[in-house]
C-alpha cells in the first residue's frame, strides 16, 4: 500500500506539470518602459516560439522591429498560450493590463475574444494575424492575400510539369479560407497552359482537416496514381502527408505558408518545388511600424504580392535546375509584377 | 487496566493536536524547502529568487482584481480537490476527475443551448444539474465496474478520462457543432446569456475581464457540506471506515461495495461543477479549446490539503496564486514560467514527505508512551 501511494504521489506531480504545462516561456527584460518609444507585447499561439511555423514568423517580425530601433527590446513582452489554448483571452488581458501601446496577438482563434476585450482597453491598439475580428477603432485585422502568393507557385507548377497535370490538395472545405489558396492556384496554373489539368481533393470540413496526414497522404498519392506529377497543398498539419507520398511517388511537392524545404527531411526536400510564403512577420512589423507612427490602421489590412505580404520560397535547395531553375524564377517574377500593377487579377474563388 | 481505558481518549486527543499542529509545521517547512530548491533553480537562470517570488506576489494580491483572480483560478480547483478527496477517504484514486468534468460540461452544453426556453432562474440551476447529472454518470461507470468485476478504478477512470476528451470532440464537430458561418474555430453555439454563471464582477465593482463568480462561494460552501458528509453523517463514517480499514469495516457490519458506488457518485458530483467556472464565467459556449487538467490537478490539491476540506481550500488558493504568478513571470523577468510548475512539483512532493515525517514520528511517539503506559500499569496494579 505505501509503495503505492508514493506511485500515485510522483504521478499527481507529474499530472499536475503535464496539466498546468504547455505554459509560456515568457521572455521578457524586466522593468518598464524606457524613454518614450512604444511598448509591444505579444500573444502567441498554440505551439509558441519555436515552432517553425506561425508564431516564429511573428517574432521575426518583431525582431525586425527591434533591429529597426523602432521598438525597444526592453519595452517588448510576450506570453505563450497553453496547449489546449483556454487561456488565449487571459494573455490578451495580461498584456492589456500592462498597457502596452500594442497586442499582437498570433492566429485566427484570438478574434472573438478580442472582440470581446477590445472595448475595455480603449488606449491599447489590438492587432490579430488571420484575424476576423470586429470592427473596432482599435482592433485590426492581418489578413493575406493567399490567393496572389498560390498563383505563383501554380505558374511554377504549370512550367514545372510534364505530364500536364496537378494536384491541389486542400484541408478544410467550405469556409471560403482553403478556396482562395484553390482558385488562385488554378489560375496561376491556366495563365501559363490552360490546357493542364488541376486534380483538387480537400481532406474534410472541419478543423480536423487540418492534422490529418494519413488522408492527406492517401489523397496525395491517388492524385500522383490519377497522373499528376506536381502537387500543391494548403492543408496545414496534414501537408506532411503529401511530403511523404511524394516520396513514394516520386513526385514533386509544393509547400506552404513558411519555408517548408527548410523544415523537411533531406529525401523530401530534394523534391519540394517551392513554398507559398505568408509573410507574417511582413505583418506584425507594419502594425508595429503603424503603432509606432501613430497611424494605426483599424478594420482589415490586406498583404499581398505589393505589400510583400505573400511571395514564393527561393532556398539553397530549390535554387538550381532540378527544382526551380533561373528561367522559371524570371518569368515568375514577371508574373509578380504583372499583378502588382493590376495587368493580371486573380480571382479569389474557385471558378464554378 | 482501568487506567489505560480512561487514559485513551485524552491521549488521542493530544496526539491529534499534535499531530495537526506538526502537519503545520510540515507545510511550513515544505514550503519553505520548496522555495529553497526553487531559488537555486531562479539563481541558475540567472534571476533574483527573491524579486521572483515577490513579482508572483505582486501579481497576485496587488489589486482587488489580482485578488479576485486567484479566487477565480482557485474556483475549479477546489471542486477537483474535493472531487479526489471524498473518493481517496474511501480508500480510491479518482484519476479521473479529468474525464468526469469534461463530460460535464458537455452535458452542461446540451442544457444551456436546448433548455433555451426557460427563464434565466431555471435555467442555470438545470445547466448545473445536468453537469452534475453528467459526471455523476461518468463516475458511476468504473464505480461499478469496481465494485462488480474488481477492475481497478485507477485504470478504469483513466480510459474513461480518453473516451471523454474523444466524445466531446465528436460533439463539437458533429451535432453541437456552430452554426455560425464565419467561424473557423471548433466549437458550439453561444449559449445564450441567461445560461451564463452570475457573474461577481461586476457587484464588486472589478473588470469584466475578471470571470469571478457564484461558484466561488459555492465552492467554499461544497468544502463545509463535504467536512460535514464525512465527519458528521453515517455514510462519511462509512466511507472513512473503508478507507482505513476494509476489513474492520466489513467485520462492522458496512456494506463496502454499496459505500464505494455510494461516494465515488459523489466525488462524480463534485466534479462536475470544475469545469463550469470556465464552461458558465468565462467562455460561454464549449469549444474545443476548453481547459484541461483541472482533474490532475485537483490529485495535487487534495494532497496538499491533505483531503481535508480546509486544506484543500488553502492549496487550490495557493496553486491559485501560483498561476497567477505565471503571467507576472512572463511579463517581468526573464525566466520560463515552467519555473513555477517546477515549484509546485517540488513543493507537492516535500509536502508529502514533510507529512509522513511527522505522522511517523507521532506514531512513534505514541508507541513509546503506550509501552511507558503499559510498563507502569503493572506497578499500579
Amino acid at each position: 500500500m505505501r509503495s503505492g501511494k508514493w506511485l500515485v504521489v510522483v504521478l499527481a506531480a507529474g499530472l499536475l506539470a503535464s496539466a498546468c504545462g504547455g505554459g509560456s516561456p515568457g521572455e521578457s527584460p524586466g522593468g518598464g518602459g524606457s524613454g518614450g518609444g512604444i511598448r509591444v507585447g505579444l500573444a502567441y499561439d498554440v505551439g509558441g516560439v519555436g515552432d517553425k511555423s506561425f508564431n516564429d514568423a511573428a517574432n521575426r517580425g518583431l525582431q525586425q522591429a527591434i533591429d529597426e530601433g523602432i521598438v525597444d527590446e526592453d519595452d517588448t513582452e510576450f506570453i505563450e498560450a497553453n496547449a489546449s489554448g483556454s487561456d488565449r483571452d487571459d494573455n490578451v488581458i495580461a498584456l492589456a493590463d500592462e498597457g502596452f501601446d500594442l497586442v499582437v496577438a498570433v492566429g485566427f482563434a484570438f478574434s472573438e475574444g478580442i472582440d470581446k476585450i477590445a472595448s475595455d482597453y480603449p488606449d491599447v491598439n489590438f492587432a490579430v494575424v488571420d484575424g476576423f475580428a470586429k470592427e473596432a477603432p482599435n482592433v485590426s485585422n492581418l489578413v493575406f492575400k493567399e490567393e496572389e502568393g498560390s498563383f505563383l507557385v501554380g505558374a511554377a507548377a504549370a512550367m514545372k510539369s510534364e505530364a500536364g497535370t496537378v494536384g491541389f490538395l486542400g484541408g478544410q472545405q467550405g469556409t471560403g479560407l482553403i478556396e482562395k489558396f484553390e482558385a488562385g492556384y488554378t489560375a496561376g496554373v491556366q495563365e501559363v497552359d490552360p490546357n493542364i489539368e488541376v486534380l483538387v481533393e480537400y481532406i474534410g470540413d472541419s478543423t480536423a482537416a487540418f492534422v490529418d496526414p494519413t488522408k492527406g497522404e492517401a489523397l496525395s498519392s491517388k492524385m500522383y496514381d490519377d497522373g499528376a506529377d506536381i502537387i500543391y497543398h494548403a492543408a496545414g498539419g496534414s501537408g506532411a502527408g503529401l511530403f511523404k507520398a511524394a516520396v513514394e511517388k516520386d513526385g514533386l511537392a509544393i509547400g506552404v505558408d513558411s519555408d517548408q524545404s527548410l523544415t523537411a527531411s533531406s529525401e523530401q526536400r530534394k523534391l519540394i518545388l517551392t513554398s507559398m510564403l505568408k509573410r507574417v512577420d511582413t505583418a506584425v512589423f507594419e502594425a508595429i511600424q503603424q503603432v509606432a507612427e501613430d497611424s494605426f490602421r483599424k478594420g482589415f489590412q490586406t498583404f499581398g504580392l505589393a505589400e510583400d505580404g505573400v511571395d514564393y520560397a527561393v532556398n539553397k535547395y530549390n535554387d538550381n535546375p532540378q527544382l526551380l531553375s533561373q528561367e522559371i524564377q524570371d518569368e515568375l517574377d514577371a508574373l509578380k509584377q504583372d499583378i502588382i500593377d493590376g495587368k493580371i487579377k486573380v480571382p479569389t474563388e474557385p471558378a464554378a | 487496566m482501568a487506567t489505560a481505558v480512561s487514559g485513551a481518549p485524552k491521549r488521542s486527543r493530544s496526539s491529534r493536536l499534535e499531530l495537526i499542529g506538526g502537519q503545520i509545521l510540515a507545510f511550513v517547512g515544505a514550503a519553505l524547502f520548496a522555495g529553497v530548491i526553487g531559488g537555486i533553480i531562479i539563481v541558475l537562470y540567472g534571476e533574483n529568487p527573491l524579486f521572483v517570488y515577490a513579482t508572483v506576489l505582486n501579481y497576485a494580491t496587488a489589486r482587488p482584481e489580482d485578488i479576485a483572480q486567484v479566487a477565480e483560478n482557485a474556483t475549479p480547483l477546489i471542486f477537483s480537490g474535493l472531487a479526489v478527496a471524498v473518493a481517496f477517504k474511501a480508500g480510491m484514486f479518482n484519476i479521473g476527475v479529468e474525464g468526469q468534468y469534461i463530460i460535464g460540461m458537455l452535458t452542461a452544453a446540451i442544457a444551456a443551448l436546448y433548455l433555451d426556453r426557460l427563464p434565466g432562474v431555471l435555467l442555470v440551476p438545470a445547466v448545473v444539474l445536468s453537469a452534475v447529472l453528467g459526471a455523476a454518470a461518468w463516475a458511476a461507470i468504473p464505480a461499478i465496474l469496481k465494485v462488480k468485476t474488481g477492475a481497478h478504478e485507477v485504470v478504469t477512470t483513466i480510459m474513461m478520462n480518453g473516451i471523454a476528451i474523444s466524445l466531446v470532440a465528436w460533439a463539437i464537430l458533429n451535432p453541437l457543432k456552430s452554426t455560425g458561418e464565419q467561424s473557423v474555430d471548433l466549437r458550439t453555439n453561444l449559449f445564450p446569456g441567461k445560461a451564463l454563471m452570475p457573474s461577481l464582477a461586476e457587484p464588486l465593482g472589478l473588470p469584466s475581464s475578471v470571470h469571478l463568480t457564484l461558484l466561488f462561494p459555492i465552492a467554499l460552501l461544497a468544502c463545509a457540506l463535504v467536512w460535514f458528509f464525512l465527519y458528521r453523517t453515517r455514510l462519511g463514517y462509512e466511507v472513512r471506515a473503508v478507507g482505513s480499514s476494509s476489513g474492520s469495516a466489513e467485520a462492522g457490519g458496512i456494506s463496502i461495495g454499496a459505500a464505494q458506488i455510494k461516494v465515488f457518485l459523489i466525488s462524480g458530483v463534485l466534479a462536475g461543477f470544475v469545469g463550469l467556472n470556465h464552461l458558465l464565467g468565462d467562455k460561454g459556449y464549449l469549444g474545443n479549446n476548453y481547459e484541461v487538467g483541472l482533474g490532475f490537478a485537483g490529485i495535487a490539491v487534495a494532497f496538499l490539503g491533505r483531503n481535508h476540506p480546509v486544506g484543500i481550500a488553502l492549496s487550490a488558493l495557493l496553486i491559485g496564486v501560483l498561476i497567477r504568478g505565471e503571467d507576472g513571470i512572463a511579463l517581468s523577468t526573464e525566466l520560463p514560467t515552467e519555473v513555477l510548475i517546477i515549484l509546485q512539483g517540488v513543493l507537492i512532493l516535500s509536502v508529502v514527505v514533510a507529512y509522513e515525517l511527522v505522522r511517523r514520528t507521532v506514531a512513534r511517539r505514541q508507541l513509546r508512551e503506550e509501552a511507558v503506559v503499559e510498563a507502569a500499569a503493572p506497578a499500579e496494579a
